[in-house]
């Protein structure tokens, strides 16, 4: 009986490791950024894990007060392949929730300081990647990202953020670009799998 | 000429390597543009005040409805 319970609490694929009990380790070393870096590449993903996790501590140089950050899978840089759907809060602010977009950057995933902004102030997102080795379903992303860009506290930003690549092919590799900089040195970029 | 960072998952290595010609001019003509947000943010927080006025008008008709008897048409 106990044996029946352990069963469908652990029904994993025993050939791959997905879905395994157990925690989540990282795909790739962790980076801290020894310069600026236009783009941000983890290629070569393993496909054994059945989700991926990308953490991100991040500022841009962008010439301006805030710069945003896309997750481009696979090299596709086909704007008609993506697609997300925002919601805004601002601290004493209500949440505004902006209009499903698309670009050919990749799926949005956070909005970052930049080089107008507040001085070591950072931005932060995890971006949960479900599903990504499987052919079955168009691949779907979910982020969480919060930023502090001044001394106001409408400058004080949390986005949620929806999307996906609308394809169904395993995801290898995934480029991180910023809309108009670079990510500043010391940034902190990690990408996990998920068992 | 500006770099980027690779970093492949199978065996750990981190690479800098410069921005190809197509990479570069991409890079450059994204600098400077328009924050493509900032035109939404707008919208949205217009119509949010638009709500709020209505709503401020709605609740000054419904008091002044209580205070003479009558019901809110």
């Amino acid at each position: 009986m106990l044996r029946n319970d352990l069963s469908l609490i652990d029904a994993h694929d025993h050939t791959s490791g997905k879905g395994a009990l157990g925690p989540i380790v990282r795909a790739a070393p962790a980076q801290i950024l020894a310069a600026n870096a236009a783009t941000i590449t983890f290629s070569n993903i393993s496909q054994a894990f059945q989700h991926l996790q990308l953490r991100l501590l991040s500022r841009s140089n962008a010439a301006a007060a805030v710069d945003y950050v896309y997750v481009q899978f696979n090299g596709d840089a086909t704007k008609a392949n993506y697609w997300y759907v925002q919601t805004r809060s601002v601290g004493g602010g209500t949440p505004t929730i902006l209009t499903t977009s698309a670009s050919d950057l990749g799926v949005l995933v956070a909005e970052v300081p930049a080089g107008s902004s507040e001085a070591n102030a950072a931005a932060v997102c995890t971006v949960d990647i479900f599903d990504y080795a499987r052919t079955l379903w168009k691949k779907r992303v979910q982020s969480i990202n919060s930023a502090r860009e001044g001394s106001a506290a409408t400058a004080w930003v949390q986005n949620q953020i929806g999307g996906g690549w609308l394809s169904t092919s395993a995801v290898t590799s995934l480029t991180l670009v910023l809309l108009t900089g670079s990510f500043r040195g010391d940034t902190v970029a990690e990408l996990y799998g998920v068992p | 000429m500006d770099q980027k960072l690779v970093i492949d998952c199978q065996t750990g290595q981190a690479s800098w390597l410069d921005l190809n010609a197509d990479e570069q001019a991409a890079l450059l003509a994204r600098q400077g543009q328009p924050d493509p947000f900032a035109a939404a943010i707008a919208a949205a927080e217009q119509r949010k005040a638009d709500l709020d006025a209505l709503l401020a008008q709605f609740r000054v008709k419904t008091d002044v409805q209580a205070v003479v008897g009558k019901q809110p048409s």
